[in-house]
C-alpha cells in the first residue's frame, strides 16, 4: 500500500539543481532506505520530505493528502516526525522535558485550560507524561530521565533525538543519518531499535551512509546520483546494480553486504 | 515543567510582605514598596520575553508606557473608572503587543532588537508631540487614586496591597504558563527551534503568544505606576523602563520566579543604598550589567543554588541548568 | 524661494547631513562584517565623537579642527579597551549575550558622560560658522565641511581596506577567519583595531554633525537607531550600502523636515526602518547576514 509517494521532486538553488525529478514510493509499513554519494542530493530529498524547503517542482502525497507545500511545523501533527543529522536536542532541559515536548502535536488541551488549571488539562498532561514514560522504556532511557539530556553519552543521546521523535506518535519516521559517528556496538542496537519500531508498525524512511545498517534493515532502497534516482529496489537488487556499483566503487567492484 | 515549587518558601515570603507595611509604618518605606512591587511585575514580563522565549526585546517601555498613558487618559480625560482604565490599558498594549510581535518576531535576534527599540522611540516621541491627547512633554498630571468598590486607595500600604494582588496573579500566570504545553514550546523554541518545529510547535505563533502576554504584563504594571505617582510623561516610553527590567532579569536569573523578584528587590533597593547622583547610580548599574553577563550569566539565582548545592552530598541527578528556580 | 529652490535647498542640506550619517553608518557595518556583532553601542560612539570635541575645545582651549582629531583618536582608543575588556570575552557566546553587551556599554557610557559633565546640552562654536551661496541656494560651511571630510574619510577608507597590508589582513579576517589565523594574521589584533576604528568613524560623524545643532550625552540614542536603518536599507556588512543609505535618509529627511513638519523629521526613518524590513528583511542590498 503506497503510503508516501513522490513525484518528479526537483529543488534548484539558483542555478544549482539539487534534486532533479525524483520520483518513488514507500509502502506503508516497511523500511526505506536513501543513499547515494556525498552531494547526490539525499539531504535536499529528506529537507523537501520535511518541509523544511519547498520543491521548485513535483508533488509529495502522504497517506493519499497532498503535502508538497506543507510547512514543516504543520507536518508532526500528520504524522511525518523528522530526526536531525547533528545532535539535536533541548540542551537546558532533562531527559524527561525533552520527550515531553515531542508530545505537542498530540496535546489535546488548550492555554485556557493550562490557565485555569481545568479537569481536561491536569487529565491531559497526566495522559502525556505517561506517554513519555512508555517511551522511556522502550528506548531505554527510564533510568536516565532526570538527567539533564546533555549528560547521556553520545549514544543515548543519539537514542533520546529518536525518543522525541517518537512521542508525536508518528506514522512515518524520517531518521537522517541516525547511525552517524556511532561505533559498531551502538550501531548493532540501533538497527534493532528501528526493526523493533517498525514491528509496532512505524514506516521508516532513513538516509544514511553506514552500509551495514541500511543493507541489514531497509526492505527497499533507492540510490541517488548527482540529483538523479540511478536505482530502486530491495538491497539485493540494489548491491548487484551496475551502475550503483560503478558509482560507488568504481567498476569491477562490489557494494558490501 | 513539574518541578516540587517551595511552597513554604513561598508562603513565608508572602506573609512577611502582607506584614511589612503594618511593621515598618515609614510612609517612605512603603512607597519603596509599591515601586519595587510594580518592578517586580515588569521584571517579570520581561523575563517572559527574555528568559523564556530567548529574545532580546529593547522596546519593552513602549507597552509599560501604553499601559501608563491609556489608564491615565481614560481616567483623568474622560474620567472612567480605574478598573477599566486598567483593564483597557492591558487590552490597548496586547493589541499593539501582538501586532508589533507579527510583524517583528519573524527577524533575527538583533534585527528584532533595533525594531522593537525603534519603536518605543516612535511611541516617544508620538507622547511629545500629540499636544492634544498627551499634552506633550508637560505629562498628564492629576491622575485620580484608584477607586475599587467604593473605596479610595489613597494611602501608599493600602496601595502596595493592590499591587501585590497583581503580583501574585502575574506569577500564578507564569507558573501555569511555563507548566504547560505552550511555556515547554517556548522553551523549546529557545532551546533549538529547529527540533520544536520538527515536533510540531509553531514557533512564529508561540513567540507572539509569548510576546503577546509579556506585553499585557508591561501594560498592567505601567497601569499601577500611573495610579501610585499619579502623573505620566514621555520619559515613561524611555530606555530606563526597557533597561532596568533586563538588568533585574538579567542579575537575579532568566527563566525562573526567583530572578526577576530578587533582581527587583536589589535594584530596586540599591538606589536607595547608593545615596548618589543619578547618572551616577545608572552608571555603575551598567558597569553591574556588563560584568554580570561576562562572569555570572546564570544570574544570582543561579549562582547561588549551585553554591549550595556543592555543600550538600554529592546528588546524582542534581540537573542544575534545568532547575527552575521556583 | 521658488519651489525648484527650496527642493535644491533641502537636497544640499540633505545630502551634506547624509554623508555624515553615512560615516556613521559604515563604521557600524565595518563592526558587524568584521566581528559578526551588532554594535548596539554605535550611537555613544558618535556622541564621544562630538561630545569630546566640545570638551577638549573648551577645557585645553584648542581650536574646532584640532579638538575634532584628539577626540576621535581619544574614541578610537576607548573603542579599542572596551573591546578588549567586555566584547572579547563573550564574542563567542550566544547572540543576544553580545547583544547585551553593547547595549550595556551604551548606557555605561552615556550616564558616565551624564554624570561628568551633565545632560545639558553645549554648542560648539566652529570656525564655519559662516555660510556660502551656491547661486540661489544658500549652504553652511560647517555642512561644506562635512562634505569635504565625509567623502574625504570614505575615499580614504576605501584606499586603506584596498591597498594597505592592514586592509588586506581585515578583508582576509571577514572573509575566513580560521584561514586568515593560518596565515599568521593576529585575529584579536584585528578585531579591536576594527572595532576602535569603526568607533572612530562614528566619532568623526558626530564632531562634524555636532556643531549643526548642539552636542548632548544623549544624542547618540538617535544616532544608532539611524545607523540602525541605514544599515538595514543597505544591507548589514555592506560598505557601498551603508554610503547610499546614509545618503538616502539624510536627504529624505531633510526634505520631511523642510515640506512637512520637524516632528516628523525624526518618525520618518522609523517608517522606512519597518517598510524596509516588511518587504525586504536582507536590505536593499542584501549583504551578508539577511534578518530572516
Amino acid at each position: 500500500m503506497v503510503f508516501l509517494e513522490v513525484r518528479d521532486l526537483t529543488k534548484t538553488f539558483g542555478g544549482l539543481t539539487a534534486l532533479s525529478n525524483v520520483s518513488f514510493d514507500v509502502r506503508e509499513g516497511e523500511i526505506f532506505g536513501l543513499i547515494g554519494p556525498n552531494g547526490a542530493g539525499k539531504s535536499t530529498c529528506f529537507n523537501l520530505l520535511t518541509g523544511f524547503y519547498r520543491p521548485t517542482s513535483g508533488r509529495v502525497v502522504f497517506g493519499g493528502r497532498e503535502i508538497t507545500y506543507k510547512p514543516d511545523y504543520e507536518r508532526a501533527g500528520m504524522g511525518i516526525i523528522r530526526t536531525f543529522q547533528h545532535t539535536s536536542l533541548f540542551s537546558a532541559l532533562t531527559v524527561f522535558e525533552n520527550i515531553l515536548i515531542g508530545t505537542h502535536c498530540c496535546r489535546n488541551s488548550s492555554l485556557g485550560g493550562a490557565l485555569f488549571r481545568t479537569r481536561k488539562f491536569r487529565e491531559d498532561e497526566g495522559r502525556l507524561r505517561l506517554k513519555v514514560e512508555r517511551i522511556l522504556d522502550i528506548v531505554g532511557l527510564t533510568e536516565k530521565s532526570r538527567l539533564p539530556a546533555t549528560s547521556l553519552s553520545y549514544g543515548e543521546q543519539r537514542k533520546l533525538e529518536i525518543a522525541i521523535a517518537l512521542a508525536g506518535d508518528p506514522k512515518l519516521l524520517l531518521l537522517d543519518e541516525p547511525a552517524a559517528g556511532m561505533n559498531p556496538t551502538e550501531s548493532m542496537k540501533l538497527m534493532d531499535l528501528i526493526k523493533n519500531l517498525q514491528s509496532q508498525g512505524l514506516t521508516i524512511l532513513l538516509v544514511e551512509h553506514y552500509m551495514k545498517l541500511v543493507m541489514g534493515i531497509c526492505d527497499r532502497i533507492v540510490v541517488l546520483n548527482y540529483g538523479e534516482k540511478i536505482a530502486e529496489g530491495t538491497p539485493r537488487e540494489v548491491r548487484s546494480n551496475e551502475e550503483v556499483i560503478r558509482v560507488y566503487l568504481g567498476s569491477r567492484a562490489k557494494v558490501p553486504a | 515543567m513539574k518541578r516540587l515549587p517551595n511552597y513554604w518558601l513561598y508562603a513565608v515570603v508572602l506573609a512577611v510582605c502582607l506584614l511589612l507595611p503594618a511593621i515598618v509604618a515609614d510612609p517612605y518605606f512603603h512607597s519603596l514598596l509599591v515601586t519595587t512591587a510594580i518592578f517586580v511585575i515588569l521584571a517579570l514580563s520581561m523575563d517572559i520575553i527574555v528568559g523564556y522565549i530567548g529574545e532580546l526585546s529593547l522596546g519593552h517601555a513602549a507597552f509599560f508606557g501604553i499601559g501608563a498613558y491609556v489608564s491615565a487618559i481614560l481616567t483623568k480625560t474622560l474620567g472612567l473608572s480605574f478598573l477599566t482604565g486598567f483593564l483597557a490599558a492591558v487590552v490597548v498594549a496586547g493589541l499593539a503587543g501582538c501586532i508589533i510581535g507579527f510583524i517583528t518576531l519573524r527577524l533575527k535576534g538583533a534585527y528584532f532588537a533595533i525594531v522593537t527599540l525603534a519603536f518605543a522611540e516612535i511611541l516617544r516621541l508620538i507622547a511629545s508631540n500629540w499636544i492634544s491627547v498627551t499634552r506633550g512633554p508637560m505629562g498628564i498630571p492629576g491622575i485620580p487614586f484608584p477607586k475599587l468598590f467604593g473605596f479610595e486607595l489613597s494611602s501608599s500600604s493600602l496601595y502596595f496591597y493592590l499591587v501585590l494582588l497583581v503580583v501574585l496573579l502575574s506569577i500564578t500566570l507564569i507558573v501555569r504558563l511555563v507548566d504547560s504545553p505552550a511555556g515547554r514550546a517556548f522553551l523549546a523554541i529557545r532551546e533549538h527551534s529547529d527540533l520544536a518545529r520538527s515536533v510540531g510547535v509553531d514557533t512564529f505563533k508561540f513567540k507572539v503568544l509569548g510576546f503577546t502576554i509579556a506585553t499585557l504584563m508591561a501594560a498592567a504594571a505601567g497601569s499601577l505606576y500611573a495610579h501610585y505617582f499619579r502623573y505620566v510623561g514621555p520619559d515613561l516610553l524611555g530606555i530606563y523602563y526597557t533597561s532596568t527590567p533586563l538588568l533585574m532579569v538579567f542579575i537575579g536569573g532568566r527563566a525562573s520566579i526567583a530572578g526577576p523578584l530578587v533582581g527587583a528587590v536589589i535594584f530596586s533597593i540599591l538606589p536607595e543604598l547608593l545615596r548618589m547622583a543619578g547618572s551616577l547610580r545608572l552608571v555603575i548599574f551598567a558597569a553591574i550589567l556588563i560584568v554580570s553577563v561576562i562572569f555570572m550569566p546564570q544570574g544570582i539565582i543561579r549562582a547561588a543554588g549551585s553554591l549550595f548545592n556543592r555543600k550538600k552530598e554529592e546528588k546524582p541527578a542534581q540537573a542544575g541548568v534545568a532547575e527552575r528556580a521556583y | 524661494m521658488g519651489i525648484s529652490e527650496a527642493i535644491g535647498q533641502q537636497l544640499i542640506n540633505g545630502l551634506a547631513v547624509g554623508i555624515g550619517y553615512a560615516l556613521v553608518a559604515v563604521g557600524l557595518t565595518l563592526v558587524f562584517g568584521i566581528l559578526e556583532i551588532i554594535n548596539f553601542a554605535h550611537g555613544e560612539f558618535f556622541m564621544l565623537g562630538g561630545f569630546l570635541t566640545y570638551i577638549v575645545m573648551s577645557s585645553l582651549g584648542l581650536t574646532y579642527l584640532p579638538a575634532l582629531l584628539v577626540a576621535v583618536i581619544l574614541t578610537f582608543l576607548v573603542g579599542i579597551v572596551l573591546e578588549r575588556l567586555a566584547v572579547r570575552p563573550v564574542m563567542q557566546r550566544d547572540p543576544m549575550t553580545t547583544l547585551l553587551i553593547t547595549f550595556g556599554i551604551s548606557l555605561f557610557i552615556l550616564h558616565l558622560v551624564e554624570y561628568i559633565w551633565g545632560p545639558t546640552p553645549r554648542n560648539i562654536l566652529t570656525p564655519f560658522s559662516g555660510v556660502k551661496n551656491l547661486g540661489p541656494l544658500i549652504i553652511s560651511e560647517q555642512r561644506i565641511l562635512i562634505f569635504i571630510l565625509g567623502i574625504g574619510n570614505i575615499f580614504l577608507l576605501h584606499l586603506f581596506i584596498r591597498k594597505t597590508k592592514l586592509g588586506k589582513k581585515i578583508r582576509a579576517t571577514s572573509q575566513n577567519k580560521l584561514a586568515a589565523q593560518l596565515v599568521g594574521i593576529n585575529i584579536n589584533s584585528i578585531y579591536s583595531f576594527t572595532f576602535g576604528f569603526g568607533c572612530a568613524l562614528a566619532a568623526i560623524s558626530g564632531a562634524l554633525i555636532g556643531p549643526l545643532s548642539a552636542v548632548s550625552p544623549t544624542m547618540g540614542q538617535s544616532a544608532v537607531l539611524k545607523s540602525f536603518i541605514i544599515v538595514v536599507m543597505g544591507g548589514l556588512g555592506s560598505i557601498p550600502g551603508a554610503v547610499v543609505g546614509g545618503l538616502f535618509l539624510g536627504t529624505v529627511e531633510s526634505f520631511t523636515g523642510g515640506f512637512l513638519s520637524s516632528a516628523w523629521k525624526d518618525a520618518i526613518g522609523f517608517a522606512i526602518l519597518i517598510l524596509v524590513l516588511l518587504l525586504k528583511p536582507s536590505g536593499l542590498f542584501g549583504a551578508k547576514g539577511s534578518a530572516a
